[in-house]
């Protein structure tokens, strides 16, 4: 049974990791900070909390719609770089 | 329904707070009112806390130019069945005459609409969630009093809304801003 020992071995199930979710700070190690087009401060609690993967969204949809509206030549927004960390 | 009052309203309560006038003409937002639900509007706070949008539809950021951009609300009693509605009005202007404005009018119309927009104390308000609005009325003009197109959007006489507007509020309102925004 040596044998099917080493093949049982073989095909034990695959331990997979869960997915990591990302995590987001503030660059520089703010504690609030006012994205450009945001008119309300995020805190270090909202990058950190539940609901950080929608102010992600909300911040490149920013940057987007500022990309959008840059004057022809002028060099491309990435606030989103700028200000925040990814983990 | 409740048929006698149950509860007071205390000073403490936001009656004595200052309270900035006026909504945010760059904090507005349109949507076909079929592609958004809110959740139930609490009785007690009149905040609902949520929305969900169906399949891929978003919503649309809509900037007016900051003179005139007001809302109204009336509400009636029907005098033979007694049926409570409300008329939400909200106006707002385009600034100029320009073939972008024109055809920014005409897209409106025939439309049913929600809107949400924050107020200048900071507050996001829901109007036209039951029936919707449309586009009531539309006047343009070149003085400097009325440059440009001015719009009033309003339920229909036959489709009233059955509810008044309400508070949208998810945890504050960096959160709901941002849920909001990435719902364009």
């Amino acid at each position: 049974m040596a044998k099917g020992t080493d093949t049982n071995e073989a095909e034990a199930p695959q331990v997979t990791s869960p997915t990591m979710a990302k995590k987001y700070k503030i660059k520089g190690g703010a504690e609030t900070l006012n994205y450009p087009g945001f008119k309300h401060p995020v805190t270090k609690a909202h990058l950190e909390g539940e609901k950080a993967e929608v102010f992600i969204k909300a911040f490149k949809k920013l940057d987007a719609k500022a990309n959008a509206d840059r004057a022809q030549g002028t060099p491309e927004i990435n606030n989103f770089d700028k200000f925040i960390e990814v983990g | 329904m409740a048929c006698s009052i149950a509860a007071g309203r205390a000073a403490a309560s936001g009656c004595g707070t200052a309270t900035k006038a006026g909504l945010n003409e760059l904090n507005a937002w349109l949507v076909n009112r079929a592609d958004i639900a809110f959740g139930a509007v609490s009785a007690s706070t009149g905040i609902s806390a949520t929305f969900t949008m169906s399949g891929v539809t978003v919503v649309y950021p809509y900037a007016f130019d900051s003179r005139g951009f007001q809302f109204d609300e009336t509400m009636t009693t029907d005098q033979n069945t007694g049926a409570i509605t409300h008329k939400p009005v909200v106006t707002g202007r385009f600034i100029g005459l320009s073939g972008k404005n024109r055809a920014d009018v005409e897209l409106l119309k025939n439309t049913n609409l929600c809107m949400i927009v924050e107020a200048k104390s900071g507050l996001f308000l829901v109007f036209g969630a039951t029936a919707g609005l449309t586009l009531d009325t539309n006047t343009a003009g070149s003085t400097a009093e009325n440059l440009g197109e001015i719009l009033t959007l309003s339920t229909s006489e036959a489709n009233p809304e059955s509810e008044k507007y309400f508070q949208l509020l998810d945890t504050d309102a960096a959160t709901t801003l941002a849920l909001i925004v990435a719902a364009e």
